[in-house]
Formats: structure tokens, sequence, C-alpha cells
């Protein structure tokens, strides 16, 4: 299963060097970072919903909290929401309300996807138990 | 590091005189190994009141006495010291036996030590990974989640040049800082160490995820280290410690320079280390 999140550009070679962190000094840190990711992307994220709304055609404002969503998502290795990032950075650098609000669905639905994906790969490591969790994906 | 307890913040008291047969100097353009037979009989040794050229800094290294005081928790010793063969092997020491001279055990404190390192970032995800990823390395950390909390932790307040004196239990050996953060940047807040002459000296990392070479240039022409773009990786730790070593020379060399300023103008030559009393000067936050 995570090879095809390898495979379908969700998940990047930073997320093996997240996995890499992890020792018997800190078993569970993969989980607790990801947690730790979808707990600050969705704040971040509903800045940048309630921006939106409330400061029309405030570009600088709007990138700038997209700059944060973007560099979590780049921590763990959240490949295809970091694009989705990008490219919502680049509308705002064009000054395209339109291209912003399309990227900014696809932000969310990556966001979506992303959680579900991984919740199903943590699910199956604990059922799989520590040797499961010693595979690493073939790249 | 076979330890894991809880490593406390070590104040150093300031360099304890050490007869000079117990230490050796070492020059790190001619590490021992490399250097050609001294010509005068004396031990293998370069003498720092030779006229050196300024752009040689011999590196000169004493060891720094732990003092009695930690703040809490206490030293983790460990058998196996990977902070001392890092240094022997920055010298270019081929091994503990031929680059370590004898030592007074009091001294074995510090050469265990961990080297602590200031880790500012206002994204608590980068926070854990910073974190984990110096604590990997085994560095002490401390993790900041802003510039002024990071001044406020060495000590300096925003008017204030010198730093609080009960602050000054804790050593800092190098701060990494993310550049992008709300209120005072990374540059501000390297600006702010560079500009104090108590904290100038601690290596500052900059940490960015965008790649911008007048951003980058910007940061190391204020006086940053090194500049890191993130996600910082695993790989990224090994450029730390030789800064940390770099700055440390330096300070013991222009410390060696003053020492030898403040002496007789009578006297060619330097008393031996162990006739001396040498001062104990107030520990800046580096150690």
């Amino acid at each position: 299963m995570k090879k095809s999140l390898f495979d379908q550009g969700y998940l990047d070679e930073q997320f093996c060097q997240v996995e890499d962190l992890q020792d018997e000094a800190s078993p569970n840190f993969v989980e607790e970072v990801v947690t730790l990711f979808f707990k600050d992307s969705g704040r971040l994220m509903s800045n940048i919903e309630q921006a939106l709304e409330k400061y029309p055609r405030d570009f600088n404002r709007w990138d700038a909290y997209m700059q944060q969503l973007k560099g979590s998502c780049c921590s763990i290795g959240a490949s295809r929401m970091k694009n989705e990032c990008m490219s919502f950075r680049d509308s705002c650098g064009q000054g395209n309300v339109e291209g912003c609000m399309r990227s900014f669905q696809k932000v969310k639905r990556e966001h979506a996807v992303l959680r579900q994906k991984l919740e199903s790969y943590f699910q199956l490591l604990r059922q799989a138990g520590p040797a499961g969790a010693a595979t690493r994906p073939i790249m | 590091m076979a330890s894991k307890e809880l490593i406390g913040f070590v104040d150093c008291a300031g360099p304890i005189p050490i007869p000079s047969d117990r230490f050796a100097l070492y020059d790190l353009e001619h590490p021992p190994h490399h250097r050609s037979p001294p010509s005068n009989n004396q031990p293998n040794r370069t003498s720092v009141t030779e006229s050196t050229p300024p752009d040689l800094l011999p590196c000169v290294f004493f060891f720094f006495a732990a003092s009695p005081r930690l703040v809490r928790g206490k030293l983790a010793t460990t058998e196996k010291s990977s902070d001392h063969e890092d240094f022997l092997s920055f010298t270019g020491a081929q091994s503990k036996e031929e680059g370590a001279y004898p030592l007074p055990s009091s001294m074995a404190v510090a050469t265990e030590a961990q080297f602590h390192v200031l880790a500012v970032d206002d994204s608590l995800l980068d926070r854990k990974l910073i974190e984990r990823l110096l604590k990997t390395s085994s560095f002490q950390v401390t993790a900041v989640d802003s510039g002024s909390k990071a001044l406020e932790f060495l000590g300096l307040h925003d008017h204030e040049e010198s730093p609080i004196s009960d602050q000054l239990d804790v050593a800092v050996n190098l701060i990494i800082t993310d550049y992008c953060m709300p209120g005072m940047t990374g540059y501000d807040l390297l600006k702010k160490i560079k500009e104090s002459s108590y904290l100038r000296d601690i290596p500052v990392v900059i940490m960015s995820s965008d790649n911008i070479p007048s951003r980058i240039n910007r940061c190391l022409e204020e006086g940053a280290d090194e500049f890191l773009l993130k996600p910082v990786r695993l790989s990224d730790m090994s450029k730390l410690k030789p800064h940390i070593l770099k700055s440390r020379c330096k300070e013991h060399y222009e410390q060696e320079q003053h020492l030898q300023s403040n002496s007789s103008s009578n006297s060619h030559k330097r008393k031996a280390a162990d006739d001396e009393i040498l001062p104990s000067p107030i520990r800046p936050r580096h150690c």
C-alpha cells in the first residue's frame, strides 16, 4: 500500500526521511508527525478559507498563508498537495482570483484524500505489527 | 551515545590553567600526523607566540572544565564520546592515540558533553522535525517558536546589550532558525545576534523552504554560517558541528591573543601556564 502512495505521487522522498527518524526511542514518531500535520494544515486551511472570503483580492495575505501550508506539506513529503499549493501561489502572483479559488478546492481535495490514505496506512501498520513497519517502499 | 538521560546545561567557568606539556596546539593546516619533525627538540606543537600569519588560524584547544553549577538534570556520561572522536577527525588526527594527549580527569566531563543547539521555528511541525533531527545527531536541543523567545532564552532583551546575569547558566553552541517567521524573521534574529558582543560568535544557521539566491546572500553577508533549504534532512546535520568547532577555535585564539597583549612588556617569553592565574571572565553564552 505504501508503494502505491509513492507511485501515485501522494508522498515523496521526504516521507522516507521522516520514517528514518523513527526508532526505539521514538517508536511512534511518524504517526505523531502526520497527526500534527493534519492538525496544523487543517488550521491553516481554515485561515485561508476565511481570508478568501474576508479579504477579497488580498493576494499577499492569501499567498502568505499558503506559503505556510506549502511549507508543512514539504516537511512531510505530501507531494500532490504541495503541488496544488504551488499552483495557488502562482495564481496569487498573477492576480488571478478564479485560479486561486480553483486551486484552493484542489488543495482541499488532496488534503482529504491524503488524510484518508494515511489513516488506512497506519491502520495497516498497526495490524501488521513491527515487521510491517520495517518495510520500505521500492521506489 | 550510550546514555539517553536528560542532559543538564553546563556552565563553562572559563579556561583552567593547563601545564604546557599536557596539551597540544593543533594547527588545522598541519594536523599532527602531517607535521615535519620539529627542529627545536620541542614536543610536536606549534606555539601561538610565534608570529603566525593572521589568515592561518592555529587551533588552540583548551578543554573547559564544567562548572559544578548545573541548571537541571545531570550530565550524561558515555563510554564512547562521539563528539570527541568528531573533534579528532576534524583536526585530522588519525586516532585517539595519535591525537589525544593525556588530560586531567576533570576535563573528561567537557569532552563528553553534548553541544547545545537552539532551534527557532514558528511551525510546530517543523520544530518537532528539527528537534528529532538534532537529537538523532547527538545534539542537546532547545526549541522555541519565535525570534523574540530565542533572544529571551539567550538572555538578551530588546534594548539591552548585555545578558541578564542569572541567565548565564545556559550555554548555546549554535542557533538554527527558520527564515520566514511572523514578527521577527530569521534574518532579523541573525542581525540582533551579530550586533551583540555576547552572542555574535555563536554560529547561526538559517533554514528556508524558498531557494532565493538574494536571500541566501543577504544572510551569509550578515554573518550566517550556513543556509539550509527545507525540508532539512539528517545529512544536513553533519554540517553543523564544524561551525561549532570553528567558532570555539576562534574564541580560544582570540582569548590567547588577549592574554598575550596583557602580559608584561618586559617579558619576551610567555610564562608557563601553570604559573599563571588565568582570569575567570564572565562567560559568554557560548562555551
